[in-house]
């Protein structure tokens, strides 16, 4: 590509429908505006599908993107996304993961994928060598046996892409992983894939990826290096991984517990589920491109029922809060992993699995289901193998597990007998904070995310923290702007969650764009700097109002496609179960949230926003940001 | 004179920093490019796991090993 750098330069389009294959340049009026990666996923996803179109059918689009600092120096920089219309929540899907860098050495920032395959088929891209090949041959397998098979056959050079049985068979909570780990886990991208009968996505480049100016770019790098590491717990995040919150977030109790009826006692918590044996079954470091941390596991399990599994695992702290906290297995670290082997090799996401089981559990419990309901199964807290079985029966559709594989909206209508209040969701998507327990940033944006219950505002509310750190935090990043500190950093607790929550949701947003991990020691580098080498990598002068602006334009782009399906505000409000019933914490009990208060945070966040009180999007606004020729029709 | 050593693969996460900083350090033409690197970052065992190599024109400038921030490579002298 002539001019820009940083960019590989296409998008590649593939319609399953006809075969067709196609190759067009990508913009450089998108990468001014959306940067790349989530931003021109977004846009792209929004002018590839038709209003209304059923997420299962070949109207979907699957899109993938690869920022412009994805597969360059940068640390941190391997962040790549996908979109597509969520059978979950019937809105936009984005979820990110750090290892399809090789997209970018093939030649392409973004993959297009449209139509469907009239039996299975995977993907093969080599540079411009580009197939829709026959995929019977691992149809039906799991996760880890179809990546196997397909590096016997390409090459372990190869970045693999696929789904499991779970996405196969259209199960509403099926994810998408990459090289039998990495997990685009969350909104049923694993279905939408299934739908279109694409099984796996191969992909492999000798590519270059340019840099515009090269010595103002490795000086960047070198003062980036340099203030990286002088940061404190470096060492801790590459030990524990995202499992160094395990203390801080047991004792703010954002360990649900048996399907939210409790969070887990701290002290039980940090006692059972005990940092000194997970090393022990910790057998190295795993890392996304281009990170010095390396955050994810190896696990071994040398002894007792599981001796021999090994897997690598992207999230620690998801895997022990899903199978651990939600089931009731406190303290079983093997039962844990098993729990996340089976779901990297069927192709689930953690956490609505986990919270579905949790709810049948209740429910059985309750004496809502039983026995003949579950087909045989006898449900209850802390029995793994019966919740490894249903694992497996929601992967294949068999017996109770067919009306698990409906999802946290559907599966509790279909058992009906109010067994609905016990389903803990936010437009499908089973929410990993507690709001009862604390409200931040993080478990506030579940509500108003327009993907569903999933933190989209990652900064440092997540635990308490000391007077005057927030301002001292904002300084140091240069975020929230100035001019907004006075309302948006205010309060008990030196921040406002409604409105901090829109900054934070741009900025996370500018980090998916670029491809950067929005991880802490990420986040603690200042905007302008991203503005910075984002100019010298790519040619293209920004700052960081610039930058956060492309942010802001790419969630108001995402929230224009949901009001174009028809979202309301109602939507967007916290599970019955937050709202009616008080949280057990250890010797506290935290009262039911007050609905006059979530209101008036919802209030704030669309206020911070510019969006209309029902939560439409203002004519300014979309003046403002541009977006006018995008949804003019919303 | 110095030598770049693997003195201890068992540590390699697979994140490439050492395969990226190869190519963009040592081309002249100054791009990322894994495929140009003298540096090999190999899968090994179907796993998470890897195996290093160098190609026959590493020029054993060291670049790969100031990147490693595992512990897996080491510049060093010559035995």
């Amino acid at each position: 590509m002539e001019g820009y750098k940083g960019y590989a330069g296409d998008v590649l389009y593939i319609d399953l429908d006809t075969g067709s294959i196609a190759k067009k340049p990508l913009g450089q009026d998108l990468m001014r505006k959306f940067l790349g990666g989530a931003g021109i996923n977004a846009q792209l996803f929004y002018e590839s599908v038709k209003a209304h179109s059923d997420p299962l059918s070949p109207g979907n689009a699957l899109v993938f993107g690869a920022g412009p600092f994805v597969g360059t120096l940068i640390l941190g920089a391997g962040k790549c996304c996908a979109t597509a219309k969520s059978p979950v929540s019937g809105y936009i899907a984005n979820s990110v993961t750090g290892s399809l860098g090789n997209l970018k050495f093939a030649g392409y920032d973004h993959l297009v994928i449209t139509g469907k395959a009239d039996k299975p088929v995977y993907l093969k891209i080599y540079n411009d060598e580009v197939k829709i090949l026959d995929g019977n041959h691992i149809w039906g397998k799991d996760v880890w046996d179809a990546t196997d098979e397909l590096w016997k056959e390409l090459g372990g050079e190869y970045t693999i892409v696929t789904i499991g049985p779970a996405g196969e068979n259209l199960v509403m909570d099926a994810n998408i992983i990459v090289d039998k780990y990495a997990g685009f886990s969350r909104c049923g991208l694993g279905a939408v894939m299934g739908s279109k009968n694409l099984k796996a996505i191969a992909v492999y480049g000798t590519q270059d990826i340019g840099v515009a100016d090269v010595d103002r770019f490795s000086d960047l790098l070198e003062r980036y290096n340099k203030d990286f590491f002088s940061q404190r717990l470096l060492n801790e995040w590459r030990v524990y991984g995202t499992l160094i919150s395990l203390k801080p977030m047991a004792q703010t109790g954002l360990y649900p517990f048996k399907n939210y009826q409790e969070a887990v006692d701290p002290d039980e918590m940090i006692k059972s589920f005990d940092l000194e044996s997970f090393l022990e079954i910790k057998g190295g470091d795993v890392a996304c491109m281009a990170c010095p941390i390396g955050c994810k596991h190896f696990i071994q399990v040398k002894k007792g029922k599981y001796a021999g599994l090994t897997l690598s695992v992207g999230c620690a702290n998801a895997a022990m809060q899903t199978w651990g906290c939600y089931c009731g297995s406190l303290g079983d670290w093997e039962g844990v992993f098993k729990g996340a082997e089976l779901c990297n090799r069927l192709g689930l996401d953690y956490y609505n699995t986990s919270s579905l089981i949790s709810w049948a559990i209740e429910s059985y419990r309750r004496g809502i289901i039983d026995k003949k309901d579950t087909e045989g199964i006898e449900l209850d807290w802390g029995k793994a193998e019966a919740i490894q079985e249903l694992i497996q029966e929601i992967a294949y559709r068999r017996g109770f597990g067919e009306i698990l594989a409906c999802g946290l909206k559907e599966a509790p209508k279909r058992v009906g007998k109010g067994s609905e209040s016990y389903a803990v969701h936010i437009k499908g998507l089973s929410t990993p904070f507690d709001l009862r327990a604390r409200i931040s940033s993080e478990s506030f944006s579940q509500v108003i995310n327009v993907r569903g219950g999933h933190s989209s505002a990652v900064t440092v509310t997540m635990m308490p923290r000391s007077p005057g750190q927030m301002k001292r935090f904002a300084e140091r990043i240069g975020l929230p702007p100035k001019d907004v500190l006075d309302r948006v950093l205010t309060g008990p607790e030196e921040f406002n969650p409604g409105r901090i929550s829109k900054w934070f949701e741009d900025n996370v947003t500018v980090f998916d764009s670029l491809g950067i991990c929005q991880f802490p020691p990420f986040q603690r580098v200042n905007l302008s700097f991203w503005a910075e080498i984002y100019s010298a990598l790519t040619g293209i002068e920004m700052d960081a109002p610039s930058l956060l602006t492309a942010g802001e334009r790419a969630c108001n782009m995402r929230k224009a496609f949901s009001l174009r399906e028809g979202a309301t505000r109602e939507e967007d409000f916290p599970p019955k179960r937050f709202m009616t019933e008080a949280l057990k914490f250890g010797k506290e009990e935290r009262g039911p949230l007050k609905e006059e208060y979530v209101n008036e945070l919802i209030d704030d966040y669309y206020h911070e926003r510019g969006w209309n009180m029902d939560g439409t999007i203002s004519e300014e606004k979309i003046k403002e940001l541009e977006l006018n020729q995008y949804f003019g029709g919303v | 004179m110095n030598a770049t050593k693997v003195i201890a693969e068992e540590n390699c996460s697979g994140c490439l920093l050492c395969a990226l900083a190869c190519s963009f350090f040592n081309q002249p033409d100054r791009v990322f490019n894994l495929s140009k690197s003298q540096i090999k970052v190999e899968r090994i065992g179907g796993q998470n796991r890897f195996k290093i190599s160098f190609k026959e024109d590493c020029i054993e400038c060291g670049t790969c090993a100031d990147y490693c921030h595992y512990g897996v490579l080491s510049y060093q002298a010559l035995d």
